[in-house]
């Protein structure tokens, strides 16, 4: 479906016979007058919506528009190319976190992108055990088959948005484990440290680390700063758990290619996130990470539907609670990953319609790309979306599609 | 009857000498209820629905016999390796499928494995009753077709080992499939060494068909999985699916395709004992109608990329217009979305690809489920959806090829979890009296199988 057909979709239940009546749905209001309700008076399909009134905040979200600005990251870019499938053979689905590789190490190759899963065959949430490598000719291998770190890892495994790969050849990817896709029964989770070969190698716990679901790094080599945002913080194991204290915690890590990461020191440099407990989306809380040059870290604030920004992250020794808000509202839709591109701008994937919004770093929101619409969720492309990645070539932005369990990319 | 013998522990030949003294008859030939019950005479005697689809023929009935409004499929284990017991059972399957397909009611025709049973009867002293079961007594022919298949382990074992002497047999087509993205396939409800396919326009009819001919060797063939299946007909012309949808426009039982040598009845090109059969992929599609009520018919017609009411393809005007892939709409949209489930799944747009459809809806009621897609809802949901069932001349280069394009792109995704799945060889159909399914692959007169 074309760009412009997906967003007449968006909220067409509620929009339909307005548009309808003004001529600007063409094909669909032909089709509409040749099955709909009163033609011949036989067929029950309804010609006006159920629910009227005006659109909600996010259905105009997902309906309005911002053409990319001139000179922005998505100026231009209207194409999406699916790079492969992200379900092994064991069948594991939903698609979250995204690294590109740079470097050849281990079973690794330069132009690999690495995807882990969030379910496992069964569909639950907080139950995916593997990371797939997408090859450049679009093959996929698994990397890492992480089910037997279960005992490693407080509630077991469940792979998250929170993955980077060190220089050294080091991986680590977040679990946010839970038994049954329900929050009733997850874990704390931990990080797990994985070989460059796809090797379990150890794990990373502590009260510094529970429900980490995303993270970014600054990689010296030998030594690195990870960022970990963590939305199970003081949250209640129930179906309609809801508090404030999710959290971001800074955790100075020390490595070499033959030594795994360990842990140096861990300070909290954020808090106060809304975290809350989801029958669909499992938990929502703080997600997207992304560090500036300058040691400003921007967090995604997926219930605070805002991007917020924590001065002198690499330093500070006290938490800047929720931060400065960047840039809220508008084309933001309950942002989940969060990536800079190379001209300095944010882009950030939004939850709950298939949209990347740019956002540059004093706040302006100057474009989207509405790159999943379908209309198999409502408004389209909700919740279809998670990480968003730079590829290796500096000109395309990467992303998962849940909906259809692949790798894309917009360029 | 001398009491006195069966307190001596002489129950077995007491029973079997007195009460089924007709039951040696009706062993391979499936006689008629009166001759050993006593119930009626031969013949059946209803009026309900006379019409008879016939069982003999060149090609088996069920395949492109006018859409029947029921069906109870069944798969079948073949226990041990006793190849007579299986070639018996299949005589007796034909023997019994040809009177059930003319409504006659018949007693069963029991064979018996001859191995020591594994069954979960095998502890009993009395045999099997051969009576009819009766519930279909009266009510005549139903349109009953009696289809019968041969699954991939029925020539081999999973690690190669030939069965019945057969595996040299096995056609090429007849593959395992490849697991699709998506695929939810619960291995106890798919696969099978033997297939019946029962259809009726009668529930009972079909159920009773499965039934008499599961009772033939349960010793032999045990039940794996089954089955019901319903149709609405086509009263209102081409019948519809629980998503409301027409079902089978093109390529269907119903529409049937132009050249079948071409599309659907094996040839000369596999082996000779699958000549003018076909084969049959089958897949459970689980349909999620709760979110499918929840998108505007609009938007369900993008995701068909067919009307609703009429059928009707996108930017057509009647139902069996051909479909135009490349229409656009008056914005300049393809009038026929790039996702639409007609477009992906059409000739035009995988190299001519055909097969012969043959669904039917089914209905379990309500189950707890998992969504397969974003936002991962669970909740108790209807198990409803599609029994499809598509005849072709090969797999390979149909169901695989279209599936493997639909699997990954098919706007109707978000809706529908494949749940079960299996493949069979149909082969032609017995000639006449005395001939049965399975001759031509097991027949004393095709030593070589080839």
């Amino acid at each position: 479906m074309s760009v412009t057909t997906a967003r007449r979709w968006v909220g067409i239940v509620r929009l339909v016979s307005v548009v309808c009546a003004v001529g600007a749905l063409a094909s669909g209001c032909a089709s509409g007058s040749a099955s709909g309700a009163g033609s011949g008076g036989s067929a029950g399909l309804a010609a006006t919506p159920v629910v009227g009134g005006p659109l909600s905040e996010v259905e105009q979200a997902a309906a309005s528009s911002l053409a990319p600005a001139a000179g922005s990251f998505l100026a231009g870019k209207s194409t999406v190319t699916s790079l492969g499938s992200t379900t092994p053979a064991n069948g594991d689905v939903n698609p979250y976190a995204i690294w590109p590789v740079t470097q050849t190490v281990g079973s690794l190759h330069a132009g690999d992108v690495l995807v882990d899963n969030f379910n496992n065959k069964s569909n639950n949430q907080g139950t995916g055990t593997t990371i797939v490598d997408i090859h450049p000719d679009g093959q996929q291998s698994v990397f890492a088959d992480l089910s037997g770190a279960a005992p490693r890892c407080p509630g077991g495994v469940g792979l998250t948005t929170a993955m980077v790969l060190l220089r050294t050849g080091w991986l680590l990817v977040g679990s946010l484990p839970s038994t049954d896709g329900k929050l009733t029964t997850a874990g704390a989770g931990c990080l797990l440290v994985v070989s460059a070969t796809g090797k379990l190698a150890g794990s990373i716990t502590g009260p510094f680390v529970n429900g980490p679901w995303d993270t970014t790094v600054v990689d010296n080599d030998n030594t690195a700063t990870l960022f970990v945002a963590n939305t199970l913080v003081g949250l209640d194991r129930s179906a309609t758990a809801a508090t404030n204290q999710g959290n971001v915690v800074r955790v100075s890590l020390a490595q070499s290619v033959s030594a795994p990461p360990r842990v140096v020191e861990q300070t909290q440099i954020a808090d106060g996130f809304a975290e809350r407990a989801d029958a669909g989306a499992f938990v929502k809380g703080p997600t997207g990470l992304v560090i500036d040059p300058a040691g400003t870290l921007y967090v995604a604030d997926n219930l605070g539907n805002r991007i917020a920004a924590i001065p002198n992250a690499l330093t500070r020794t006290d938490s800047a609670g929720p931060g400065k808000t960047l840039s809220s509202g508008g084309q933001l839709a309950n942002p989940l990953g969060l990536v800079r591109a190379p001209n300095g701008d944010l882009l950030a994937a939004n939850a709950t319609n298939g949209k990347i919004v740019e956002i540059t770093p004093d706040g302006r929101q100057v474009g989207e790309y509405y790159a999943i619409q379908n209309v198999g969720q409502d408004p389209p492309g909700n919740g279809d979306l998670f990480d968003v990645a730079i590829n290796q070539a500096g000109n395309g932005v990467l992303f998962v599609k849940d909906d259809v369990n692949t790798l894309a990319v917009l360029h | 009857m001398a009491s006195i013998q069966w307190w001596r522990g002489n129950r077995r030949s007491l029973l079997r000498g007195g009460l089924l003294a007709g039951a040696g008859a009706a062993v391979g030939a499936g006689a008629a209820v009166g001759a050993a019950g006593g119930w009626a005479g031969s013949g059946w005697a209803g009026h309900q629905s006379e019409a008879s689809e016939g069982f003999y023929g060149v090609h088996q009935g069920g395949i492109i016999t006018a859409g029947q409004q029921h069906t109870v499929l069944a798969g079948f284990d073949v226990l041990g390796q006793d190849r007579a017991a299986l070639v018996a059972l299949l005589r007796g399957w034909s023997a019994l499928a040809a009177d059930l397909v003319d409504g006659k009611s018949v007693t069963v025709p029991i064979v018996g494995a001859s191995a020591a049973s594994t069954g979960v009867y095998a502890d009993v002293t009395a045999a099997s009753t051969t009576s009819d079961s009766l519930e279909a007594y009266g009510l005549g022919p139903a349109r009953l077709t009696v289809t019968i298949g041969f699954g991939p382990s029925l020539f081999t074992t999973a690690d190669g080992r030939d069965r019945f002497g057969i595996a040299a047999a096995r056609p090429a087509a007849l593959i395992e499939l490849p697991r699709f993205p998506g695929d939810q396939l619960v291995a106890a409800d798919s696969g099978g060494d033997l297939l019946v396919q029962a259809c009726a326009d009668n529930a009972q009819v079909a159920f009773h068909a499965v039934r008499a001919m599961a009772r033939v060797a349960p010793d032999v063939a045990s039940l794996r999985w089954t089955e019901l299946g319903f149709s609405s007909g086509d009263p209102a012309g081409t019948p519809r699916n629980l998503m409301g949808f027409k079902d089978g426009t093109m390529h269907s039982n119903a529409h049937l395709p132009d050249d079948m040598d071409a599309t659907v009845w094996a040839g000369a090109d596999g082996p000779a004992w699958m000549r003018a059969g076909s084969y049959l992929v089958y897949r459970r599609i689980r349909i999620s109608l709760e979110h499918w009520d929840r998108l505007d018919h609009r938007l369900q017609e993008k995701v068909i990329g067919r009307r609703k009411l009429d059928g009707a393809p996108l930017g057509g005007r009647d139902e069996f217009d051909a479909l135009d892939l490349d229409a656009r709409d008056p914005n300049g949209s393809l009038s026929i979305p790039d996702t639409a489930h007609v477009r992906l799944a059409s000739p035009q747009f995988n190299s001519g690809a055909v097969m012969l459809r043959r669904g039917f809806s089914y209905n379990h009621g309500t189950t707890p489920f998992v969504e397969r897609w974003p936002p991962w809802r669970q909740a108790l949901e209807y198990d409803a959806g599609l029994l499809f069932l598509a005849y072709q001349k090969d797999p390979r280069t149909a169901f695989v090829p279209i599936f493997t394009t639909l699997a990954s792109s098919d706007a109707l995704n978000q809706f529908t979890t494949h749940t079960a799945s299996a493949v069979f060889a149909v082969p032609p159909a017995a000639s006449g009296p005395g001939d049965w399914v399975g001759r031509t692959l097991f027949g004393a007169d095709n030593p070589q199988h080839l």
